[in-house]
């Protein structure tokens, strides 16, 4: 029989003196550790072992005063701690720490929904609060506000926000419309920025700057503290919506449809974040790889074609909606239909101009309007078996010419592993996510280490090809964060100075986006 | 008489909630749990179904014949959890099983799982393919387990 899991360089006799305390702090119900105590907290889609990121034991803390503790009974004995939110980072790690034994702390006990400002247009929220949550909090209130939902409405607003995740309505980015944090740092000091630094004041939440230096972003994807508040924008409820789907016919077309939307975007015509999907993409949310296709390697082209002929669907697919009065829904409309008609064989559909207290049914039209949803798990399905997938997360300017390249860099990449091009650009104003989701059957043992050789493949190519992630999966964040090399790795140097002297003890979430503390580099 | 495989699914697994015994030899063990862990005397049985699936319509038929309350998954499985599963599950006397697309399994046992629910679940059919559904109960004894 194997022994029983504990942080690395940590004795067992401490590790169980340090579990004692934690029980001691936060109850004995809340410190999971034996047995399979940690498997909730394994990785579903992991590429490979999922034990090879497994935590050691998990400790649930309900308030700022318990977090506080816990941090210092880390500090003593050395135990790294992973926070999670709710611990619903799936294609990027789940729950699961990026050290092995480290100490899963999981905050989504901390679930009060703190404010909710209707005349200012904001939340404050606590980490274990879900979009979800937050959704149920604002109708059972009558608030007339929308909040915007990644595609997996599960996930804690604290986490999504950290991690930089985005949706599709006009707040689709989600790290901008952060306003205010509460962050404890690895002493149990707790610090607020901008205006929370002032004891008094009454603009934490609408102000983001305060005076000096503006410290919210650091905390992001980062291990330099645990965020136990954060405040949040949110979206005045329109007047209506209009929801809008164009599909395109050919795979060279999207060259041709950036182009089109860019400037749209630019100058907010499109008020949404503007999605575009591949075929596959489309079709996974509604069929399965089978009913088209179940051969080896990936999708062949002409079984594409079917598929979008009798799905009715594009090669390429663009959603995005309008919002606001009806007559300047029609004018934005009027002024993007004509714009994209000028690309051959494009059908531009849009749903009637709708009441905004009317909910529309499918899970991606709910998401344009601020209703979360867990549709994106379908994609689950194509494969078969146990469905799951890692994902790529390149940032892409909106060029088409760029989109194209990326595009074909993958597509080529994945059809050399037995890979699908399921994928598709999110469009900002000056930037697009290039989302690609590996999909396998973690079953089947060579799918899931072909899906993480392909993973590793892409980031290196692109890499070389000028290309960063925005974020990645927890067996990747070395890699990814060696692509960003200006003046050789100055800004990973910079990451491990401020660590070490936020965290000299280094027990807040080592590895983090690939920001280890100096101790556990020296131990390796 | 020759058995279909619709009927063959929603027979098995009505049994496999209701009665002690192990399933086929040509179901796909996904988890042991399962067939050891059938509805407790005396609790509601709760059927989730996808309405959209043949296989899972027609188990939710048979298990209704049998007293069993059934509920679709309906538009939106995250207010399905939080307002018709989620209550169910946490007071006692109630046992929910589903038999679903593997998606929406995967979904309802992590929710479980995040109150404290341990969950069996085993794949229904003879491939583990695309068309494989996913039979899954969920345990109400505060434990957390993962199959």
């Amino acid at each position: 029989m194997n022994d029983p899991l504990r942080p690395p360089g940590v004795p067992e006799p401490e590790f169980q003196q340090a579990l004692a305390a934690f029980r001691s702090i936060v109850g004995q119900n809340a410190v999971l550790a034996r047995d399979d105590a940690a498997q909730p907290y394994l990785d579903p889609f992991a590429p490979g072992d999922a034990h090879a990121y497994e935590a050691s034991a998990i400790v649930m803390v309900s308030n700022v005063e318990q977090l506080r503790a816990v941090l210092g009974v880390a500090n003593r004995y050395g135990v790294p701690l992973w926070s999670v939110s709710t611990g619903r980072n799936f294609a990027y790690g789940g729950a699961a720490p990026r050290l092995k034994g480290s100490v899963v702390l999981d905050l989504q006990r901390m679930n009060r929904v703190i404010e909710i400002n209707e005349t200012l247009g904001y939340a404050l929220v606590e980490p274990g609060v879900s979009y979800y949550d937050l959704y149920r909090a604002l109708q059972s209130q009558g608030v007339r506000l929308w909040l915007d939902p990644p595609a997996a409405g599960w996930g804690s607003v604290i986490g999504n926000t950290l991690e930089r995740g985005f949706g599709t309505t006009p707040y689709g980015d989600h790290a901008a419309m952060q306003c205010g944090m509460e962050v404890m740092l690895a002493n149990g000091e707790i610090i607020r920025t901008g205006m929370g630094a002032m004891n008094g004041n009454q603009d934490w939440q609408v102000f983001k700057a305060g005076f000096g230096p503006s410290y919210d972003a650091m905390f992001m994807q980062s291990n330099f503290g645990i965020v136990t508040k954060l405040g949040i924008w949110l979206m005045p409820k329109p007047e209506g919506y209009m929801l809008c789907r164009y599909q395109f016919k050919h795979d060279a077309d999207l060259e041709s449809i950036v182009e089109t939307l860019r400037p749209l975007k630019l100058d907010d015509t499109i008020q949404s974040n503007a999605v575009i999907e591949s075929a596959v993409r489309w079709a996974a949310g509604v069929s399965t790889r089978k009913q088209w296709y179940d051969g080896p390697g990936a999708i062949p082209d002409g079984a594409i074609e079917t598929m979008t002929r009798k799905l009715g669907i594009g090669r390429w697919n663009l959603r995005f909606c309008l919002y606001g009065p009806e007559a300047l829904v029609k004018a934005r409309r009027d002024v993007i239909h004509q714009r994209f008609s000028s690309i051959a064989d494009s059908e531009l559909m849009e749903s009637p101009y709708t009441d905004a207290n009317v909910e529309p049914k499918g899970g991606g039209d709910r998401s344009q309007v601020g209703i979360p949803n867990l549709d994106a798990f379908n994609l689950l399905n194509w494969r078969g078996g146990s469905g799951a997938h890692i994902d790529f997360s390149p940032v892409c300017a909106p060029l088409g010419r760029d989109a194209v390249r990326q595009y074909r860099m993958i597509s080529d990449r994945a059809a050399h592993y037995g890979f699908d091009y399921y994928g598709g650009f999110t469009a900002g104003p000056r930037s697009m996510h290039h989302i690609f989701a590996a999909i396998f059957n973690r079953d089947d043992p060579a799918q899931a280490r072909d899906a993480g050789e392909l993973l590793k493949t892409l980031i290196n190519d692109f890499g070389a090809a000028g290309y960063g992630q925005y974020r990645t999966h927890l067996a990747f964040m070395d890699l990814a964060a060696s692509q960003y090399d200006f003046n050789n790795h100055a800004l990973m140097r910079m990451s491990e100075r401020i660590k070490e002297a936020l965290d000299p003890n280094g027990i807040l979430s080592p590895g983090k986006q690939g920001i280890w503390p100096r101790k556990t580099k020296e131990r390796n | 008489m020759k058995t279909s495989r619709r009927d063959f699914l929603a027979t098995a697994s009505l049994a496999a909630a209701y009665v002690p015994m192990s399933w086929p030899a040509q179901t796909m063990l996904r988890s042991p749990m399962l067939s050891s862990e059938q509805v407790a005397p005396g609790h509601a049985l709760t059927i989730v179904f996808d309405e959209h699936l043949a296989d899972s319509r027609a188990f939710a038929l048979r298990s209704r014949t049998m007293g069993a309350r059934i509920v679709p998954l309906g538009n939106d499985i995250g207010v399905l959890w939080f307002e018709r599963l989620m209550p169910l599950a946490s007071s006692p006397g109630n046992t929910i099983v589903g038999l679903t697309t593997h998606a929406n399994a995967f979904l309802l046992t992590r929710f479980a799982q995040g109150i404290g629910l341990r969950v069996a679940q085993r794949a229904a059919g003879a491939h583990a393919g695309p068309d494989m559904l996913v039979m899954w109960q969920l345990v109400a004894n505060g434990a957390r387990s993962c199959s």
